[in-house]
């Protein structure tokens, strides 16, 4: 579904910071959001974690930088890092062309976040912001 | 926060965010692809924010002699002479272009962020002389009465040519004609900031519609040529990639919220093509009290050996010892890693570590352009 010209994707997670995140047994996949792509613009560089690392709720996971700033992917729980795209490395592009292709790290996580938004209540996010 | 007269049509097409207190078009479909249109085709900027402030009168030449660093007697009517101005200590106050319009007239084009504090620093001096002598001199802010589009890339000229139906083959840099389009008066001038040919067009729009007129007649004539309008963004990485300084980032006065060193003078900024030591202007004491007693910090270009950006502030460390800081830096469409401007010890060559965001990185430094010339910018071999 589209809010404007941001692309929402049916039947994802989503967390306040413009990350989507999906649920695929006891692992998650986390990336930016339609809306997060447009914002930051072209992506021009990823530094992306290695697997094993300690992933906090809350905490920095990786920085995802454009040409104009360094934006940040804050981790929605506790974990470890199980795998990282390392095709974002050469094409971190792919971030602007699809984002909700482009999952920049899975999670082995210890405990379900709570509090993320289903798609209609982060639909209704993108609304008051883009007014 | 001021608004462009092509407010409304940024905004329907691109991202906005606010510069020098104006609401500025950042990009439209992305800097990348603004980038390249430059480097390959042609790209349109909305620049109006910068400032033309115009000096008048017959003791304008000598007030503008005494005021900026380039000898700007010598270029006749309409060109224009890229000049400094100074602060007492031989500091950068901004970096600008004075056209000789003719008739005892000069227009300064400076950055948007400088235009306050030049008009009010020229407009006090001029009130001091008037104590003492009966000069004559105007001088007035037109910025925010000036519209100026930038046209840039390598099919810029072909493209100025068929929407103007004037020649500008042959020009030099800087150079300018007038002309009469649809009723107004346009001075077009073969400058920009990306590397590229160019040329820059200074108009006064009665009303915003006139402004828009033009702009949307350019975006018509150069669709064949899929010109691309660009924002602030490329505008940043291709002055960037050519090595180009901007003021308050490479060139800077001491300010409020200064770090690492207080302020830099052209000998440290690499600007001394832009130094006319034949005659007297504020800040050539300083300036040569520094040749004497050596500059400490230079301007240098570096490469880095992956794609993390360093940014303004970044140290730069030699074998371990830090030996300077970034002013610039950015990763561009042409280049597979980032590059940066930054201030070293004078001397410093070959590898450097950068710390970017609390990793060193391998840094070499190079000579500017970033592109290559044979390839890319004003001065490629093939179009």
């Amino acid at each position: 579904m589209m809010v404007g010209e941001y692309e929402i994707k049916e039947g994802l997670k989503y967390t306040k910071d413009h990350e989507w995140i999906e649920i695929i047994g006891d692992l998650i996949s986390i990336g930016v959001t339609d809306y997060a792509s447009k914002e930051m613009g072209d992506v021009a560089f990823i530094e992306l974690p290695s697997k094993g690392d300690t992933a906090s709720s809350g905490e920095l996971l990786c920085e995802i930088e454009s040409v104009k700033a360094v934006s940040e992917i804050i981790s929605p729980v506790d974990g470890s890092v199980e795998e990282s795209n390392e095709e974002l490395e050469d094409l971190p592009e792919l971030i602007n062309e699809s984002p909700y292709d482009s999952w920049i790290v899975k999670i082995k996580y210890k405990k379900l976040p709570e509090g993320l938004l289903s798609d209609q209540e982060y639909k209704e996010l993108i609304e008051s912001l883009d007014q | 926060m001021k608004e462009l007269p092509l407010n409304e049509w940024h905004i329907k097409y691109g991202k906005m965010e606010e510069y020098a207190g104006w609401r500025m078009p950042v990009w439209y479909d992305g800097i990348k692809q603004e980038h390249l249109a430059v480097r390959e085709r042609v790209g349109i900027f909305d620049v109006s924010h910068m400032g033309e402030i115009i000096f008048s009168g017959k003791d304008a030449l000598n007030f503008l002699q005494m005021i900026t660093t380039n000898d700007i007697s010598k270029p006749p009517p309409i060109s224009g002479t890229y000049t400094l101005v100074l602060n007492e200590r031989g500091s950068v106050r901004d970096e600008t272009l004075v056209y000789n319009l003719g008739k005892d007239r000069y227009m300064m084009v400076c950055d948007a962020v400088a235009v306050p504090k030049l008009v009010s620093y020229f407009l006090s001096l001029k009130k001091l002389l008037e104590q003492f002598s009966d000069i004559e001199l105007d001088i007035v802010d037109e910025t925010e009465a000036t519209c100026l589009f930038s046209i840039q890339g390598p099919l810029a000229q072909g493209l100025c040519k068929k929407i103007f139906s004037i020649d500008l083959t042959d020009m030099w840099w800087f150079q300018a004609k007038g002309i009469v389009h649809e009723g107004i008066d346009i001075l077009i001038s073969k400058s920009g900031y990306t590397g590229e040919n160019g040329f820059e067009i200074f108009f006064k729009p009665e009303d915003n519609d006139k402004a828009i007129e033009l702009w949307e007649l350019i975006m018509e004539k150069g669709k064949n040529d899929s010109i691309a309008p660009c924002g602030l963004g490329a505008r940043d990485t291709l002055r960037i990639e050519s090595g180009y300084t901007l003021y308050g980032h490479e060139t800077f006065e001491k300010q409020a919220l200064s770090t690492w060193v207080d302020e830099v003078t052209p000998l440290q900024a690499g600007l001394d093509f832009a130094l006319y030591m034949d005659k007297d202007f504020v800040g050539k004491e300083a300036l040569l009290k520094q040749q004497g007693e050596g500059i400490g910090k230079k301007l240098a270009h570096m490469v880095l050996s992956d794609k993390a950006i360093p940014r303004s502030g970044d140290a730069i460390f030699k074998d371990g010892k830090p030996v300077g800081f970034v002013t610039s830096g950015t990763k561009t469409p042409l280049l597979s890693n980032a590059i940066a401007m930054g201030y070293v010890d004078a001397g410093t060559k070959g590898d450097l570590d950068i710390e970017v965001r609390g990793k060193l990185r391998k840094a070499k430094i190079v000579n500017a352009p970033f592109y290559n010339p044979k390839r890319y910018g004003a001065y490629r071999e093939t179009i």
